[in-house]
């Protein structure tokens, strides 16, 4: 009977599906020396684009040759245009005394060549590209009586100012974010990675919004595999929108069904430095600041890029308290669901008779009042990313307490609980990696469910799922829970524990191999030999 | 889709088979002691159970009582039964929560049902069920174990069962004068060859006599407090040993710690000095000489000098030796009077059979059946040897001079 359903549903699935995808294939056409022609094509692309600008001038003394340039306004620095381009063409041109043999025969060479003061051009004879190129904020430039047509680069759009991420702060280290300018973005870790083999391939992705798509790698370092594997994927999307990096994330990850991410999503340009020279590839996507690193493995999802500027043994103390955290994130409400309702004799009975006191009273059983927290508590949440921002954060934890201890008075929940499910959000905010907190918060619901159900077995059995299920998983090939499983003893240096940096020679195993050794081995400070008090009168005794 | 079946499959084992014995807190009874008697009704034998519950509402922590009045905190709940296991289960008919016996902290045991049953039943039962743990401490009732409950107020703590089970942790290892198993220890001397168990012993105080004679007009009050150890014969209660006597028993069986021996130095019509025990070690050597078994007990005993209320001079070596020598007579003597004692009760309660067994075992063979009698005219040498370490902060006397 449930299969028939289940045909049943799928066949009125099927029936919504086939529709093709929408191909708005523009015709090929190649520009002719006709300048007004070319115009009329343009104009006929660009009908009721009110923000394309078009404007028709003349170049040269006597014998003036027709010119016509195309922008989008707001996209172009129009000063840099006018000093550039359009000043040098309709004004210098004339005095010159080689223009003034300017016809419409050589102009095209002339103003290539001589007049425009503007570093990049490119040479088309399509109109379509030309079009294409004025949408990303360049300037066409046609001249009568020439097939090609010169593509300016003037790009300059207004963009936020380089701040502090939000999503990754950190006490020690630098504050700058990325932004969503995609050329902003590379600016920074070029400024951190000098060297030409730092490779950024760009492709453009989404047939409408022709979305920039950056792949950075240090050449010799990566695993060649992962790049080419990494392109192929990219090149692979079919789509006609990428708006955010989100976008790109699920339609290139290993395992879609999962709520664990198999990309590290950063904002920071320090923490994609690291991970280019640890050998990963960055995918950086225009108009986001958040950016994609593969491969994504276990003690990424734990480390925040401050581990590798505080002093290690904090660092490592910070490492081993995430874990507890996590553990605590994941577990904490469904250990309390799980005891509290199968295992009583494994508290101690001055606990037990502090529990059983506290919920003296109260109607629900624990595992009702352990959902109806949880979920009151990702409301607030969620509330408060929502609010406006001032009021915002006010709002959330005012909300939070009041209604925790109203809550309380009234009886509903029991005051062990609210300390149970503060400790448990207050933990799974100490996650570094964003898309990691998501995850473990996930997974803590499907937990308290199997607590509630089965106590401790099941949780015992949710564990082995995920531990199972992390086993299997992969990004860009490499296991996510390398190099744990598989082991690889010298990387474990900078996973739960974090050596200091002289003892780390080496890149990680799995992603570094190409060039593993990243720096010379014995840099470990040694105090130099006591001076001796008589030295200073004796000096020069090396000399 | 057979995928999207076989899950729906196991959700529905969750939400069906799940959850059937789930127990929330505030559904449960949780005993802090449990209690057995053998008592008469209308010429019928039968068992009583006792249960004593903790009220967590009126133990504090939790919201204050509306009305003002304070409850007491625990409830002692007691059911009839033809078996000890009917009694227990009758229990659960009286309560409106689930009887959750996992937080017991002690057995107590009546004093009938030991002498004239036998503590093998209520280790049958304690063993058989699933929440009583064997780390329950196991005390035997001068009297009836109800009255125990009933009149045993409880003086620091807020129930009976955590003031018991926080003065018996404390008891043993600081004042070495009581002794009291938990039920592992118990069954395990139950069910050795020869060795005879012990258990605590409680009593009520001050006694229905005493009481009978009030001061005042104050309502009379009593409590509760361990003290020796209680003497079985196999499974039947066989008597008591009073605090000293259980000295001279922990000696033997190596578990003197921490506690205080009064002594008469010589020429001194009381006691006035006191030797803190520290630490001691005693060897069981039994030998078997021409069918004539011996048993020699070496004590070696160490301690302090805990008082000293004479002005007797502790500065010079030779002065510590002689006290020395005094302290090494003392306890020879407790153990003496202990082993006479258990002696005429016929109780190995040392496991002087076990050790004989163990060094000979071929000898045990033959005199396992009347082990009884020989132990009760057993030749049992104490050597002690003695060794003041320390004389505390100061070391002579304090003396004030008369002017």
């Amino acid at each position: 009977m449930l299969r028939n359903i289940f045909k049943k549903l799928k066949k009125l699935a099927d029936r919504e599906r086939p529709y093709t995808k929408g191909e708005h294939l523009v015709e090929n056409i190649p520009l002719s020396t006709n300048l007004a022609r070319n115009i009329q094509h343009l104009k006929e692309i660009f009908q009721d684009c009110s923000d394309v600008v078009f404007r028709e001038y003349a170049i040269g003394g006597s014998k003036p040759v027709k010119a016509a340039i195309f922008y989008v306004d707001g996209l172009v620095n129009t000063s840099l245009l006018s000093d550039a381009a359009l000043n040098p063409l309709m004004v210098d041109s004339q005095w010159v005394n080689e223009f003034g043999k300017v016809n419409s025969r050589n102009a095209y060479k002339i103003v290539k060549d001589r007049l425009l003061t503007i570093g990049e051009i490119i040479e088309t004879n399509q109109v379509n590209e030309l079009a294409d190129h004025i949408m990303t904020g360049t300037t066409a430039l046609l001249l009568d009586g020439s097939e090609q047509a010169l593509i300016l680069n003037t790009r300059n759009w207004e963009s936020r100012a380089v701040e502090e991420p939000e999503t990754e702060a950190v006490v020690r280290g630098p504050r700058d974010g990325f932004t969503e300018n995609i050329r902003v973005n590379t600016a920074h870790i070029r400024r951190r990675i000098r060297t030409s083999r730092l490779k950024s391939e760009v492709m453009k992705i989404g047939t409408l919004t022709k979305t920039d798509v950056f792949i950075l790698y240090i050449k010799d370092i990566v695993d060649n595999k992962v790049v080419e594997e990494v392109r192929t994927r990219l090149s692979r999307i079919d789509t006609d929108s990428i708006l955010e990096s989100g976008y790109i994330e699920e339609f290139i990850e290993d395992e879609p069904f999962t709520p664990f991410a198999q990309m590290n999503v950063t904002e920071r340009p320090d923490k994609v430095a690291a991970g280019l020279l640890e050998g990963q590839v960055a995918i950086m996507v225009d108009n986001t600041p958040f950016v994609l690193m593969v491969p994504y493995t276990f003690p990424q999802f734990l480390s925040s890029p401050e581990d590798h500027y505080n002093r290690y043994p904090w660092a490592t103390f910070v490492r081993l308290l995430r874990i507890v955290a996590l553990i605590i994130a994941m577990l904490g409400p469904s250990v309390y669901v799980a005891i509290t309702s199968y295992h009583q004799e494994m508290i101690p009975t001055s606990l037990l008779i502090s529990i059983a006191s506290s919920r003296e009273g109260i109607p629900f059983p624990a595992f009702v009042e352990a959902i109806l927290m949880e979920v009151t508590f990702e409301i607030l949440r969620e509330a408060g990313v929502r609010l406006p921002r001032p009021i915002g954060p006010a709002i959330s934890f005012v909300g939070a307490l009041v209604i925790g201890e109203a809550a309380v008075t009234a009886k509903l929940v029991s005051p062990i609980m609210v300390v149970v499910v503060g400790l448990t959000a207050i933990a799974s905010f100490t996650i570094p990696s964003l898309e990691g907190a998501i995850a473990v918060r996930l997974i803590r619901f499907p937990i308290i469910f199997l607590a509630g159900a089965l106590g401790l077995f099941g949780i015992m059995v949710a564990l082995l799922a995920i531990l199972i299920h992390l086993c299997a998983l992969r990004s860009f090939g490499v296991p996510f829970l390398s190099p744990l499983a598989p082991l690889s003893p010298r990387d474990l240096k900078d996973s739960f524990v974090r050596f200091p940096w002289w003892a780390m020679f080496t890149r990680p195993h799995m992603t570094g191999s190409k060039e593993p050794v990243r720096q010379g081995f014995s840099q470990k400070p040694q105090t130099p030999p006591p001076r001796k008090n008589g030295n200073q009168k004796g000096g020069g005794k090396d000399a | 889709m057979r995928k999207g079946f076989f899950l729906s499959l196991i959700f529905l084992i969750l939400f069906t088979s799940g959850c059937w014995d789930r127990k929330e807190i505030d559904e449960l009874a949780i005993v802090g002691a449990t209690g057995f008697d053998k008592v008469t009704v209308n010429g019928r034998h039968m068992y009583r159970a006792i249960s004593y519950v903790y009220k967590p509402a009126e133990m504090g922590g939790g919201a204050e009582g509306g009305n003002g009045k304070t409850l007491a905190p625990f409830w002692v709940v007691s059911e009839l039964g033809e078996t000890l296991s009917d009694a227990e289960k009758n229990i659960s008919a009286r309560s409106s929560r689930f009887v959750f016996l996992a937080h017991s902290d002690m057995v107590i045991v009546g004093e009938r049902l030991a002498r004239e049953d036998g503590v093998d039943k209520v280790m049958d039962l304690l063993l058989r069920h699933k929440d009583l743990r064997m780390r329950n401490l196991l005390y035997i009732a001068e009297g009836e174990t109800l009255r125990v409950f009933e009149r045993g107020l409880p003086q620091f703590e807020s129930t009976l069962s955590q003031e018991l089970a926080g003065i018996s942790e404390k008891s043993l290892p600081i004042v070495s004068k009581t002794y009291v198993p938990d039920v592992k220890e118990f069954v395990y001397s139950l069910l050795a060859t020869g060795r005879d168990p012990v258990a605590g012993k409680l009593e009520v105080f001050p006694t229905p006599e005493e009481l009978s004679s009030p001061v005042g007009n104050e309502e009379p009050q009593s409590f509760v407090r361990p003290t020796g150890a209680a003497v079985f014969r196999e499974s039947k209660l066989a008597g008591w040993l009073t605090d000293t006597e259980t000295r001279g028993f922990l000696y033997v069986i190596n578990k003197a710690q921490v506690g205080i021996i009064p002594l008469k130095l010589p020429n001194s019509p009381q006691e006035n000095f006191s030797f803190q025990m520290t630490k001691a070690k005693t060897k069981i050597i039994p030998s078997v000489k021409n069918d004539n078994i011996s048993i020699t007990l070496e004590v070696k005993a160490e301690g302090n000098v805990g008082t000293m209320e004479d002005s007797v001079s502790l500065a010079k070596p030779e002065d510590i030796k002689k006290l020395e020598a005094l302290v090494a007579a003392e306890i020879k003597q407790l153990i003496k009077n202990t082993v006479d004692k258990t002696q005429n009760m016929e109780a190995d309660v040392f496991g002087f059979g076990e050790a004989v067994h163990r060094k000979y075992p071929k000898v045990w063979k033959n005199i396992e059946e009347e082990w009884r009698n020989i132990y009760s005219d057993l030749q049992v040498e104490v050597k002690v040897e003695t060794k003041i370490r320390g004389t505390g902060m100061i070391s002579n006397p304090i003396t004030v001079e008369s002017r």
